[in-house]
């Protein structure tokens, strides 16, 4: 029964739920697919709820964390076919150990991405807004501004990289 | 962007999976992409629809598996997951992480972070749905509705939307307008109601929650878990404890000192009054936002003064006889502030006032003193000796005069004191009246500059002091110092004008 396992503590509680977007990009980039992420997102906050009492306060978190999403993103792999994995056994390895380094920076990024949206152009921030606050579609925002759906597609994606140069420290070329 | 938009094809997996093994370069643009889009998805609320399994094994209907949870790890955990919330007596309430409900409407010196995002929360800010950590400061937030809450550090809270927040840990009090009305405080150990009331919370861990009532009407519901436990109803002046081990509610009294209401100076009369006697200087102990600066209110010098904090977290202002006060926290903490070297108190003629209240009686705790750092001090008006007698000691190169207070100071009590010197005599009064007098006979005394409030400079740099002593513990308010020497009748007026508690 749930309720005679003993509670996490508040400090775990509190690092679980800080390091939830790190968790979602880990899982994201080995996925490659967002729909399946999340679904492994879930997953694994079950497990390290589940798994609260193994974890050592004082030791990395995040790398504990990150070990068990990997084992869930690979339970996860083992149910879907073959036709449905995006990269296969050996180059995931790769891409689990960068994707791992580049989590150590989210912080530091995610700090500096309010300020990156405001250097946004004002088209580019309505873009940003409408996709990532009201969840709006390519397809909506296309027919709302009357643009092909196309032209919104690239839009939006210059709009994201010119925020990734914001939030590594690089002045984006483009867009601001 | 079909990784984020849609899904690959088969064909385009391959192909990316081929780009990203041929190219390093390209694998980092991948990573940054997820990466960038996660952000976004996150500080922008996109993962609302975000759910996290039911992490018990058995899966039961929430009411029943999350009854004998702690519902406040439960309630933090689901929040910043971006997801459902469940309460156990209530049916589940959406969180919509990123919505705004409220404005932080003064932030002192307030470290407030809200977790999982970057924001930077300035004066002004907007307050949106989530979880915050605030580690040292003061926050006032006010909600869409017009309730206000004042918050003090070090405190842990969320906010589910515009009239229902957790307060985790700390301190918290709150205003609530008529429109306000309805508006919850969820703690470990109770949910707190609202009725159209002033009232304060304060959480103390996992250990205990007590709600103080200063006007209106609130009722408190303890978190039961097996029987009932009924609601109490607290009105004005009543106040209530209920200790996380039992959750049985426990009356106890309404502290008005323990929790800062207002960040506003009230003007009343006796501030006017002060001012009609051409102060050299008055700090009121108004809250600064900058957590530091004790603005100097008298007219025309502007002779700030600059808290030095000390060993502590907590921000220096608390509540004071009349709106805020400085709080000291005696020797273990060591804070005390300086007075700009601009004010300098004459020789012949000076009056230092001021209410003041004390926690303990630390041996030769300064209120005012000039001591410099090489240790020479010519003005120290604070404690003698051991038991909280207060006193003014003056001295010059050659002798020392010393009046003092034959009884000791009452301890967590507001005190009106006042120091004189004329020409021909030192006077001590109390609440108004004069309890000691001195003849100078003579003496001349020294300049009195630079002056330091509640305790003396620790360190030069060079070389530290041995000892913690001097440090004031308790409240200092309204110190106000005079070039002349005011009257008995002065004095006195004063005292009396002072509204009542």
């Amino acid at each position: 029964m749930p309720g005679k396992r003993p509670e996490p503590s508040f400090e775990f509680v509190q690092l679980l739920t800080s390091h939830q977007s790190r968790l979602y990009a880990y899982v994201m980039s080995l996925l490659g697919n967002r729909s399946q992420a999340e679904d492994v997102v879930q997953e694994t906050n079950a497990v390290l709820w589940r798994k609260a009492h193994d974890f050592k306060p004082g030791t990395n978190f995040g790398a504990w964390m990150l070990k068990v999403a990997y084992f869930q993103v690979m339970a996860h792999r083992r149910r879907l076919t073959r036709d449905r994995l995006v990269f296969d056994d050996d180059l995931l390895q790769g891409i689990a150990e960068e994707a791992e380094q580049q989590c150590e920076w989210q912080g530091e990024r995610q700090r500096r991405l309010g300020d990156c949206i405001e250097k946004l152009t004002q088209r580019y921030q309505e873009l940003i807004r409408r996709r990532y606050t009201e969840g709006a579609t390519l397809k909506s925002i296309a027919a709302q501004s009357g643009q092909s759906e196309n032209s919104i597609k690239q839009a939006l994606f210059r709009a994201r990289a010119a925020l990734i140069e914001c939030v590594k420290g690089q002045r984006p070329e483009e867009a601001v | 962007m079909e990784i984020t938009e849609g899904e690959l094809s088969s064909e385009q997996s391959h192909r990316l999976a081929e780009v990203i093994r041929q190219h390093p370069e390209a694998k980092q643009q991948y990573l940054e992409y997820c990466q960038i889009h996660t952000m976004l998805a996150w500080e922008h609320g996109l993962l609302v629809d975000l759910q996290l399994l039911d992490p018990s094994d058995t899966p039961a209907p929430p009411s029943v598996s999350f009854g004998s949870w702690k519902p406040l790890a439960v309630a933090a955990a689901l929040v910043l997951a971006g997801v459902i919330l469940w309460s156990p007596w209530d049916a589940p309430s959406k969180m919509k992480p990123g919505e705004t409900v409220a404005s932080l409407t003064r932030s002192v010196a307030a470290s407030l972070e809200l977790s999982g995002a970057s924001s930077e929360f300035n004066t002004g800010s907007p307050v949106r749905i989530g979880s915050y950590q605030l580690d040292e400061g003061i926050a006032q937030i006010t909600f869409e509705s017009g309730v206000e809450v004042v918050i003090e550090s070090p405190a842990s809270f969320e906010i589910h939307g515009p009239e229902f927040m957790i307060l985790n840990e700390g301190r918290l009090a709150a205003n609530v307008t008529p429109e306000g009305v309805g508006f919850t405080v969820e703690t470990p150990d109770a949910e707190v109601v609202d009725y159209g009331t002033e009232f304060a919370i304060e959480v103390v861990g996992q250990r205990s929650t007590e709600v103080h009532v200063f006007k209106g009407e609130v009722e408190v519901q303890p978190k039961q878990q097996d029987t009932a436990i009924a609601p109490v109803r607290l009105v004005t002046n009543q106040a209530t404890r209920i200790d996380h081990s039992t959750l049985i509610p426990l009356g106890i009294s309404v502290d008005d000192q323990r929790f800062l209401r207002s960040l506003d100076e009230p003007e009343p009369t006796y501030s006017g009054q002060v001012r009609e006697l051409l102060p050299l200087a008055y700090y009121r102990m108004g809250v600064m936002d900058d957590g530091h600066t004790l603005k100097d209110a008298a007219r025309g010098h502007g002779n700030t003064a600059s808290v030095v904090k000390g060993d502590t977290r907590r921000q220096p202002f608390a509540p004071g006889r009349i709106g805020s006060s400085l709080r000291l926290g005696g020797p273990k903490a060591g804070g005390y502030a300086h007075i700009s070297s601009a004010l300098e108190l004459p020789t012949t003629e000076f009056t230092i006032m001021s209410w003041i209240r004390t926690q303990t009686l630390p041996r030769k705790a300064v209120l005012v003193s000039d001591m410099n750092l090489s240790g020479e001090e010519t003005l120290r008006f604070g404690f003698v000796g051991d038991h909280g007698h207060l006193g003014l000691t003056i001295a010059n190169a050659m002798r020392t005069l010393q009046i003092v207070d034959s009884s000791p100071l009452p301890l967590e009590d507001w005190t009106h004191v006042a120091v004189v010197k004329t020409t021909e005599e030192l006077r001590l009064y109390r609440n108004g009246a004069l309890v000691s007098s001195q003849s100078l006979n003579g003496f001349q005394a020294q300049s009195h500059n630079p002056l330091s409030i509640g305790g003396i400079p620790k360190d030069s740099g060079v070389k530290k002091r041995r000892q913690r002593s001097g440090f004031w513990h308790g409240r200092i308010d309204e110190l106000a110092f005079f070039g002349s020497a005011l009257t008995s009748e002065q004095i006195e007026n004063l005292f009396q004008l002072t509204p009542s508690i």
